[in-house]
């Protein structure tokens, strides 16, 4: 695992624009940013500011128009989408707004995905994925479907699913914008706690301001561009 | 993940039964129709299936066997003369009227058979003796005749029953008494068969009418049977035919001037079209609605071959249970009305077969098209709202 003063992620003048003419919408301009081992750091603006596409560039799962992006060394701007599939199955877990558990499926399925996505099966998955329920205090509803779960549970499910392969970067989208004050206090402080323990570093997306204090850094975005970080 | 794809269609209950049944009902709809067609296909040479020869010998301007051509008795002689021809025995066949108590007529197909050796004769007695037939005005008729003559039969003692062994009916204006019962296979039209001898036979016509329709030919031991077909066509000007040869020739003169492979076809093709569409439909507004998860499932490094690969592995699994359901159906459907005898009923292993892989083309067609939703689907999906 990195140092905590080695970074991880490196965006350098990073562009991206939707449509064509006059059509066209620049969402990102310019970004530069870089985030540390171990980091929590979080991306807040208002809606529309380009903060989701930031993040989607981030995970590789979009890519920029012009600029570099280096995520754990490793160049992923010119990266194929098979080898970054590969990668992002490795090294990144994703926690989202609305959880995206399969619904048929039980919890401890759920949250083995990861493992399953990287060719780990049967017994050794379930071991693994009721180990990390265990950690986020939901081994005991293992057998459940997702909807017998409350939100704050079903995102702690996906918090669990989002560590489950011990990737050393995670990426939260909104983790707490459906869930009220109390519970969103609750999953913080799980995924505070857990990352730490792992030493994973973490970018959140969010304009839910009640969650700031967990930050170790937040950096604000308008129109496309970082006003501070 | 296949494991997983598995689990996330069967526990979309409506739409896999929907995609299930929707498969069901086209392997159903085709593999019965197709059935059906083959057994209504085999009647078309029913009188072949009934008597089996090495070599039939016919007009030359011959189009199928239930349509014969009387030809003049000395043909006979001129075969038996032909290098190679071990025997060759005569065989009548002529659709005549059997009138019934209230004046009707049903319409009946007399076989004469050589009276000698009685050739050509169906194996499967019911009732009675098939020799029984050499004794004078005595026939014997088929299952089916006694269905179909039993409908008006009016015993002489005025008791309305079916036509059975000693009962006397009047064919073509002359009487005879039945003296066997077999089980013969059932025509395409013309009526159910009677056989009695050649002899009894041309007493039923007038005179100065050509009776011999066919000739049944076997070879000398050790004789090419091809070689001794060239011989009789060439050396007679008749038309000479193996069996299976002249099996063939009805079925392809059915095929070519009737509507039956056209309207079976049709409904094979609706089969076709429903199984398509509801599977495509199903699959598709699947994919449509698990395109969230299925994002999700990118995202978290899922590549597109294994996605596709999940897919296909849903709907080869619904195709697999379709199939089996609707072949399970249309099997019922057989054992039911096989021993109806009505409709006629050939599930061939061909069928299967055939079947299998136009459903399973069709179900993985659906499942590419759907996919492709999948494909062009970008991970970063999952993030947008």
């Amino acid at each position: 695992m990195s140092g905590k003063s080695e970074k991880v992620i490196e965006l350098t003048d990073i562009t991206k624009s939707f449509g064509s003419g006059r059509a066209k919408v620049d969402v990102l301009r310019g970004i530069d940013l870089t985030v540390d081992a171990g980091e929590m750091l979080m991306i807040e603006g208002p809606s529309g500011c380009g903060k989701t596409t930031l993040l989607s560039i981030i995970s590789g799962t979009l890519k920029p128009d012009a600029g570099k992006v280096v995520v754990l060394g490793k160049e992923i701007t010119k990266a194929r989408n098979r080898n970054l599939a590969k990668f992002r199955a490795r090294h990144l877990g994703f926690a989202f707004q609305l959880f995206n558990l399969i619904p048929s499926i039980s919890i401890w399925e759920n949250v083995s995905v990861p493992l399953l996505i990287q060719g780990i099966k049967g017994r050794e998955a379930k071991k693994r994925s009721i180990e990390i329920l265990k950690e986020v205090g939901l081994d005991d509803r293992s057998s459940l479907l997702p909807n017998k779960l409350s939100g704050g549970q079903q995102q702690r499910v996906a918090i669990a699913r989002a560590l489950v392969h011990e990737p050393e970067i995670i990426i939260c989208d909104e983790p707490t914008s459906a869930l009220d004050g109390a519970t969103g206090e609750h999953i913080m402080t799980i995924l505070r706690q857990l990352t730490a323990e792992k030493n994973a570093t973490v970018v959140i997306v969010t304009h839910d301001p009640r969650i700031h204090h967990f930050a170790d850094r937040i950096v604000h975005m308008e129109d496309g561009k970082l006003l501070k970080s | 993940m296949y494991r997983l794809a598995l689990r996330i269609l069967f526990a979309d209950r409506t739409r896999y039964f929907t995609l299930v049944s929707g498969i069901a009902f086209s392997t159903l709809l085709i593999v019965q129709q197709a059935s059906v067609f083959c057994g209504l296909m085999s009647w078309t040479d029913a009188i072949l299936r009934n008597s089996r020869a090495e070599i039939w010998v016919m007009d030359t301007f011959l189009e199928q066997v239930q349509l014969p051509r009387p030809m003049r008795e000395i043909e006979l002689t001129r075969v038996r003369s032909v290098e190679g021809v071990k025997w060759a025995v005569p065989y009548f066949h002529r659709v005549l009227p059997v009138k019934q108590a209230d004046g009707q007529y049903k319409m009946v197909q007399v076989i004469g058979l050589d009276n000698v050796s009685l050739i050509g004769a169906p194996r499967n007695i019911v009732a009675g003796n098939l020799e029984n037939i050499r004794s004078p005005d005595t026939v014997m008729i088929d299952d089916y005749a006694v269905e179909r003559i039993s409908e008006n039969f009016i015993a002489p003692n005025g008791e309305k029953r079916d036509v059975r062994l000693g009962d006397w009916i009047d064919i073509n204006g002359s009487y005879f008494k039945i003296g066997a019962i077999c089980d013969a296979n059932r025509p395409i039209y013309g009526g159910p068969y009677i056989y009695m001898t050649y002899k009894h036979a041309q007493g039923i016509l007038s005179p100065d009418s050509r009776t011999l329709a066919y000739m049944m030919v076997a070879t000398q031991e050790g004789a090419d049977i091809p070689t001794v077909v060239e011989r009789i066509k060439k050396e007679t000007g008749l038309l000479a035919l193996e069996h299976e040869d002249f099996s063939w020739k009805t079925l392809k003169w059915f095929f070519a001037n009737t509507g039956i492979p056209l309207a079976f076809g049709n409904t094979v093709v609706l089969g076709l079209i429903v199984g398509a569409v509801i599977t495509g439909q199903t699959l598709f507004s699947f994919v449509t609605e698990n395109s969230r998860i299925l994002a999700a499932l990118k995202a978290m490094g899922t590549s597109n071959r294994v996605l596709l690969n999940m897919i296909l592995l849903q709907a080869t699994s619904a195709a697999l249970v379709g199939y089996g359901i609707g072949v399970g159906l249309a099997s019922a459907f057989g054992l039911f009305v096989i021993p109806l005898k009505k409709p006629p009923f050939i599930l061939l292993p061909h069928t299967l077969i055939i079947v299998f892989i136009v459903i399973f083309v069709i179900a993985m067609v659906c499942a590419l098209l759907a996919s492709r939703k999948v494909l062009v689907l970008e991970p970063d999906t999952v993030f947008r709202t």
